[in-house]
């Protein structure tokens, strides 16, 4: 009985609509495609945060730590001073920076 | 070769042109699944409109965009269609409450009308009749309408899509029968 009622709407739903140029409508309504640099994201990021490592090892005040010096101290194997310390955690910082990086899938 | 690909994509799978769309941004593959669903949405979206096919497809357009936009987020867990169907009916909202044309429930309407007339005068019931008399459902049966004949969704996936208990899913489906079997059988009544 009121199964009259369902097939007329059943039916009118199976009624299809031709495209018409909807599609083509669609296509031109999306967002442009953005150039896919996966490296542009990472270089950015590591460049910052090395930039910013070295604007703050430069404007150190006199007296504190010399991360330049630490690397100095690193280059001559000299790993236990704590200029050389504070080198190698700025290297480990950038080190695990880059490890999140890489492993981002995005 | 260009016919080839495009045969391919044709052939495909919705989970394969999804995958190449989110894999190497394919915008032919994304072109394949509006011209795959826009039938079924664009009807959808007429009926929920009241038959304003232009109002309709600038919203079926919309849900497109919003697919593509939000297609990182599909899970393969529904089928693409249903979740096509969420948006849409999202965006049919939406736009309803923009305009201000939520309509109150008449509840007690639906009593006074007889609904047998319809079953009795069935073979007479035009398309362009049931378009009219869907267009005088209240936004809420018309969407549960809409939802569960012509999207196909079941009163649980209607609930979810158009978020609303599925008890009054099936009060809306109920009462918007009732209703079109009067409005049709009225309307074919003879003199």
């Amino acid at each position: 009985m009121s199964d009259r009622l369902d097939q007329v709407l059943r039916e009118d739903a199976r009624v299809a609509l031709d495209d018409a140029g909807f599609a083509a409508r669609v296509m031109r309504a999306l967002p442009p495609a953005l150039p896919r640099h996966s490296w542009l994201k990472p270089v950015l990021l590591l460049g910052a945060t090395a930039l910013g490592s070295l604007l703050a090892a430069l404007f150190l005040p006199a007296g504190s730590i010399a991360v330049v010096q630490g690397f100095v101290d690193l280059a001559q194997h000299r790993v236990m001073t704590p200029a050389a310390m504070a080198a190698l955690g700025m290297g480990l910082a950038l080190a695990i920076s880059s490890i999140v990086l890489a492993a981002e899938t995005d | 070769m260009g016919d080839r690909i495009a045969e391919g994509k044709v052939a495909a799978s919705d989970a394969d042109l999804i995958l190449a769309v989110l894999d190497r941004d394919d915008r032919e593959a994304f072109a394949e699944l509006v011209r795959r669903h826009q039938s079924k949405i664009r009807t959808v979206l007429r009926r929920l409109t009241g038959g304003d096919a232009a109002f309709a497809d600038d919203l079926a357009q919309d849900t497109f965009v919003l697919a593509w936009r939000n297609l990182k987020n599909f899970r393969f867990e529904a089928r693409f269609s249903t979740w096509l169907y969420r948006i849409a009916f999202n965006a049919w909202q939406s736009e309803v409450r923009k305009r201000r044309e939520l309509l109150l429930e008449n509840a007690d309407e639906v009593a006074a009308l007889d609904e047998t007339a319809f079953d009795e005068m069935p073979d007479v019931a035009s398309r362009v009749d049931l378009e009219r008399a869907i267009a005088t459902l209240s936004d809420g049966e018309r969407a549960a309408i809409a939802a569960c004949y012509y999207a196909d969704l079941s009163h649980e996936e209607a609930a979810q899509a158009l978020g609303m208990p599925v008890g009054t899913v099936k009060t809306h489906v109920l009462r918007a029968k009732a209703k079109l079997r009067a409005r049709l059988g009225r309307k074919e009544t003879p003199r």
